[in-house]
């Protein structure tokens, strides 16, 4: 009875210190990891945002295409292409680069026998530099749900004509409608008139400047 | 037809640049009462939306001032800067936008622009890069043309420019330099051939800061031609320009 006694005693004190060893020893873990924090845990991995991954989508680069209006030789194609750099939301500004081929001159198309220049001088050339202003925010609605966002700028710049066999200052002056099409296209019509002084071979005897007329319409990548 | 050519050429390059990668934006939790989203990049698009205090959206891209953010009911909408630096980030810390102020201006490093102005009677335009050495001491490379009545100059020069006091707003800078000038001349002079000189410049111009990356530029400086003839051409430059810094 003694014996039987002692081994369930026994028995039973060997579980019970056995749990409760095993239940310290995890104690004592946790323990020694509240009592002990390491001066820098290099695991700790910093959530915040970088600037890196903000994605900045402030520059757009484009070509355009569409109709200039070159003064004493009629409308022809024009193409080009533009880049811009939007510095808030209001203002911008653009680099364009563009190309005309003009055919013959009044008097040449009358007369079919002269020819006042040559032919690699037909092209209307030119670059600018362009400030642009975004003044007319708005949307243009496609459905009653489905709308894009459009902006009406202005745009005034200065720049350089190549025409004519000769290089010449010129101010431009225009305005253009934006229709941004996802995140990062968009389309613009565009409007500009770049003023040259009047082509001396030309000239009506009047010394105002000669505006030549464009519109197009560009395709851009905001990037 | 070149208008079709164009057209495939502008869809080839379009088919490219859809954003394709999945979409694993940031995110950061409104702190303030509510964040109000507008429809479009700017003040003038209307308000449609607001997220509530601790809500969480997720960070789309950045155009100029303003945070195209996606809530988690999947609204997208824009946000402006200034509230977006209200928001927390996981950390539980303000959220860090970047933006550009007139500190930078003093510590700038690149500065790039154009101006335009008068060179010797002509009409002229140029652009330049310049690189700042310290605070005071920079290197300018510009390239610019001038159109005059009867002749035409192209020119490349580098100059070495000084600012005594580069934390003022308004801040006085000295041009030393040197570079070439190519002279053209029109058809109806008397049949003169194209020229090309070296040229040394001195100059006196002032910088200021408007907004943001951006400042305004004056600037007079006075260019020797030295030329093969007797004597050596002096003219004025004076110009006024718009510049970036970085």
């Amino acid at each position: 009875m003694d014996n039987r006694f002692i081994r369930v005693f026994l028995s039973t004190l060997a579980l019970a210190l056995l749990t409760t060893t095993g239940a310290r020893a995890e104690e004592s873990g946790a323990d020694t990891a509240l009592q002990e924090p390491p001066v820098i845990d290099p695991k700790v991995v910093r959530l915040g945002l970088k600037e890196s991954e903000i994605d900045d989508e402030n520059f757009e680069l484009g070509l355009f295409a569409g109709y200039m209006s070159v003064e004493h030789f009629g409308t022809h194609e024009v193409y080009g292409v533009r880049a811009a750099w939007h510095v808030n939301e209001d203002l911008f500004f653009e680099a364009n680069y563009g190309q005309a081929t003009v055919g013959d001159t009044p008097a040449e198309y009358v007369s079919g026998e002269i020819q006042l220049t040559t032919d690699d001088n037909r092209d209307f050339v030119y670059y600018n530099l362009t400030m642009g202003f975004n003044v007319l925010p708005g949307e243009a609605f496609v459905t009653s749900d489905w709308a894009f966002n459009t902006n009406i700028y202005l745009l005034a710049g200065g720049g350089t004509v190549d025409f004519f066999g000769d290089k010449e200052f010129a101010l431009n002056l225009g305005m253009g409608l934006r229709m941004i099409l996802t995140d990062s296209l968009a389309i613009h019509a565009t409007f500009q008139d770049i003023m040259t002084d009047k082509l001396q071979e030309l000239s009506d005897g009047d010394d105002g400047s000669a505006h030549n007329m464009q519109y197009t319409a560009s395709l851009t990548y905001f990037f | 037809m070149t208008v079709r050519i164009l057209l495939c050429i502008l869809i080839l390059c379009c088919a490219g640049t859809g954003r394709v990668q999945a979409a694993d934006y940031p995110s950061v939790r409104v702190a303030e009462p509510y964040l109000d989203l507008r429809t479009g990049p700017g003040r003038g698009y209307p308000v449609t939306q607001i997220v509530e205090r601790g809500d969480w959206v997720e960070v789309m891209l950045r155009r100029t001032d303003w945070i195209k953010v996606r809530t988690e009911k999947g609204f997208e909408g824009w946000a402006h800067q200034n509230a977006m630096a209200q928001t927390l980030d996981p950390d539980g810390q303000p959220t860090e936008i970047p933006t550009v102020g007139e500190g930078d201006f003093v510590h700038r490093r690149w500065e790039t622009g154009f101006k335009i102005g008068t060179f010797a009677g002509a009409r002229t335009s140029d652009a330049y890069l310049g690189y700042y050495f310290t605070s005071n001491l920079s290197i300018e490379a510009t390239l610019g043309e001038a159109f005059g009545s009867t002749v035409d100059f192209q020119f490349l020069n580098l100059s070495l420019t000084h600012q005594p006091w580069p934390q003022w707003r308004y801040s006085p800078y000295l041009t030393l330099g040197g570079g070439a000038k190519t002279t053209r001349y029109g058809d109806t002079e008397v049949q003169l051939s194209d020229r090309t000189d070296q040229t040394v410049h001195a100059g006196l111009g002032i910088r200021i800061y408007l907004t943001r990356q951006l400042m305004a530029r004056g600037e007079y400086r006075n260019t020797v031609i030295l030329t093969d003839q007797e004597q050596n051409e002096e003219s004025d430059e004076w110009t006024i320009g718009l510049s970036a810094f970085f």
